[in-house]
């Protein structure tokens, strides 16, 4: 995400001589002139003709906007659906081909489970497609990302009828809310820009990084964050990896899935902050501890390691069924030593923690009220985010400001006057972890959301790393929480 | 010649500011985009995205802002290298992390001031030599060894460097309300 930021820096960054960017070829300027300016008079004489054809593609993409944003898909068109990906996908591309059912609305349905059923690559139209099922066993198309794993924020799914034609160019926001709808708030042209989703397809065939990698029977083989930064020396290395998750899920005896998979790597050239970027994530005593232990491990690995050899580790890091719950997990890892010719299992350890999450109900003074807004905390859970604190409000909350749903209360209500009292005396303000605050309903389209979550982290050192990170509370540490001038819960109104 | 005249010629169609644009940002353009192909464009491909870049700012002159041509150029240079990478992942094994960069394509139009504050303040936080280093790897796509070599410091405590400030720059940016 490092990257995405940047790619939204408007300026030079100052300080750094860009004369010493010495590119690895050299292209001569005269040789740049000649093309460009032929180029540029190439273009006069075409430009209309361009004009044209450039009309006529924005206005047929202006009229299926226009169509999806009706709500509702005919069975019809999903049966143009069908053919067109059974067309394009017969053979290894795809598996597991799930067709929609029909009259699917997209404002309406809850408890929406989603998984991917096909890609479509052509030029900069890139189309994916999913099926969305809901609680009722009917299902219709969407895109894909249930957990920022397969189809990052790059893509936006188009579905084509028969004629190849879009129909339903599906809103991002549906599930990842505001920012992606903001993102491409360009033109059709922009738009469809957007919508490139190669890696999708190419994320198994590079040369150094591993994404998502969809084998030739259809499953997802290796697993990247762009944020992690995991690298594959080439591709024997992830066709190694492959080799070992599908052992590993066989000895599991599971189908092979990135749902419950997290894969790190490690080159003998990586530091190791490489590979346990996750754990630290992960703000728990008893987390931490594993993390020192697997740390330990691989430092000792690491010293034997050859040219050539690298460290994988598997984790598992399983959740409860709600995917937006962090109270209930475990965690086992899985080191693999392997080299770029064979597997060599030459370590295996794992390390495996249940945890029990810790519920505190808590009593809360009727009648509570900050900035205008009634509200209630229900109860307190310890999280492996922190501590995750239940409110509760008698409005709807998405009417708190259009641009960031309840982010713009939730934010005020975090940063501008909230404190937290620990048994030891230290009162923590304004510093708490906000990110993971969503509405109960949130992924239902946060229709009529009167609830949400807030995980009360704070900023402070960890060893790990050795820089400050957001940091777990317990509830069992908290002597009180104030919100504006009101103490919302005390040891005197709690229960055990 | 400064880039406010250059930018205004070039408003006005001024064929001679754009060669004297070509003359000056050629090379920086190169570098920019072989960073981001890893190799994996030819001498051709990369001509075509440098020519491709220069076209871009010819025809939508009137979107330079006034002082931001060169990071105008370093963007779009990005965006035709990514192009290219695109067309060519469909036959071939490429570099796929920076093609793809972190799923963001960015348009033509750069805009996002705010961002860009944030981007600034959260960089002087960082300290040196971090923030050159961040800046060096995420900006201009400069790998570890050659960030190593053009700064003098070992590549493996680049890499350390790297992470570290991947991280604190992360924190900071979330900080000020800025979802990363």
């Amino acid at each position: 995400m490092i990257k995405q930021i940047f790619d939204m820096y408007d300026k030079i960054p100052e300080g750094v001589d860009t004369d010493s960017l010495e590119p690895e070829m050299n292209i001569d300027p005269e040789d740049i002139k000649k093309s460009v300016l032929a180029s540029i008079n190439n273009q006069k004489s075409s430009s209309k003709k361009k004009a044209f054809n450039k009309k006529l593609t924005l206005t047929l993409i202006a009229a299926v906007v226009g169509i999806s944003i009706l709500g509702t898909v005919s069975a019809a068109a999903f049966g143009g659906f069908k053919k067109i990906f059974g067309e394009r996908f017969a053979g290894n591309e795809v598996s597991n081909i799930i067709y929609p059912g029909e009259n699917a609305d997209l404002n309406t349905n809850k408890n929406i489970k989603a998984e991917l059923i096909g890609i479509i690559g052509d030029n900069n139209e890139v189309m994916a497609a999913v099926s969305l099922t809901k609680s009722d066993g009917s299902a219709f198309v969407d895109y894909k990302d249930t957990e920022n794993t397969i189809l990052t924020p790059s893509l936006t799914m188009r579905c084509v009828n028969d004629k190849g034609e879009i129909i339903q160019p599906l809103p991002y926001n549906f599930y990842h809310g505001y920012d992606m709808e903001q993102k491409y708030n360009g033109s059709d042209e922009d738009y469809i820009k957007a919508s490139i989703s190669d890696k999708t397809k190419a994320q198994f065939n590079t040369t150094n990084h591993a994404y998502i990698g969809t084998g030739n029977d259809g499953t997802e083989v290796c697993h990247d964050d762009p944020d992690y930064d995991m690298r594959l020396t080439d591709q024997k290395t992830a066709n190694l990896i492959y080799d070992i998750k599908r052992e590993y899920f066989s000895l599991k005896g599971e189908t092979m899935s990135v749902k419950q998979d997290f894969l790190y790597i490690l080159h003998k050239d990586e530091t190791l902050l490489e590979c346990t970027w996750n754990l630290y994530d992960v703000h728990n005593d008893n987390l931490e501890k594993v993390t020192d232990e697997v740390i330990e491990v691989i430092n000792q690995r690491k010293d034997a390691l050859k040219e050539n050899q690298t460290i994988i580790m598997l984790t598992d890091r399983v959740r409860n069924d709600n995917i937006n719950s962090w109270n209930s997990f475990n965690v086992k890892c899985t080191l693999y030593m392997v080299t770029t010719e064979k597997i060599d299992i030459d370590f295996k350890g794992s390390w495996k923690l249940d945890y029990e999450p810790k519920t505190i109900e808590m009593k809360t003074a009727d009648n509570l009220n900050f900035d205008g807004i009634n509200f209630k905390v229900s109860n307190l859970t310890a999280g492996s985010l922190g501590t995750e604190m239940t409110i509760s409000t008698n409005e709807d909350i998405t009417s708190f400001g259009e641009e960031n749903h309840t982010n713009l209360w939730i934010k005020k209500l975090l940063t501008g006057d909230v404190e937290i009292t620990l048994k030891n005396g230290k009162k923590l303000k304004g510093l708490f972890y906000t990110n993971q605050a969503i509405p109960e309903d949130y992924f239902a389209g946060r229709k009529n959301g009167t609830s949400f979550k807030i995980y009360l982290s704070y900023y402070n050192y960890n060893k790990y790393n050795n820089m400050n990170i957001w940091t777990s509370l317990d509830p069992d540490e908290i002597e009180s929480i104030t919100i504006g001038s009101q103490q919302v819960t005390s040891p005197d109104l709690s229960t055990h | 010649m400064d880039d406010l005249i250059l930018t205004e010629r070039l408003r006005n169609k001024d064929i001679a500011a754009l060669e004297e644009i070509i003359d000056q940002y050629t090379k920086l353009l190169t570098a920019v985009i072989c960073n981001i192909a890893c190799g994996n464009l030819t001498k051709q491909d990369v001509e075509e995205a440098v020519q491709d870049t220069f076209l871009s700012l010819w025809y939508n002159a009137d979107k330079v802002e006034n002082g931001k041509m060169k990071a105008y150029l370093c963007q779009i240079a990005k965006n035709k290298a990514r192009d290219k990478l695109r067309t060519l992942s469909r036959n071939k094994t490429i570099c796929i992390d920076d093609m793809v960069s972190d799923g963001v394509y960015v348009s033509d139009d750069i805009e996002e001031k705010t961002l860009s504050m944030a981007i600034d303040e959260a960089l002087s936080d960082l300290g040196e030599p971090d923030r050159e280093i961040i800046i060096r790897r995420y900006y201009y796509y400069q790998s570890s060894n050659q960030i190593s070599e053009i700064m003098g410091i070992n590549s493996q405590t680049i890499r350390t460097k790297l992470a570290r400030a991947k991280n604190k720059l992360k924190k900071i940016l979330t900080e000020r309300g800025i979802k990363v």
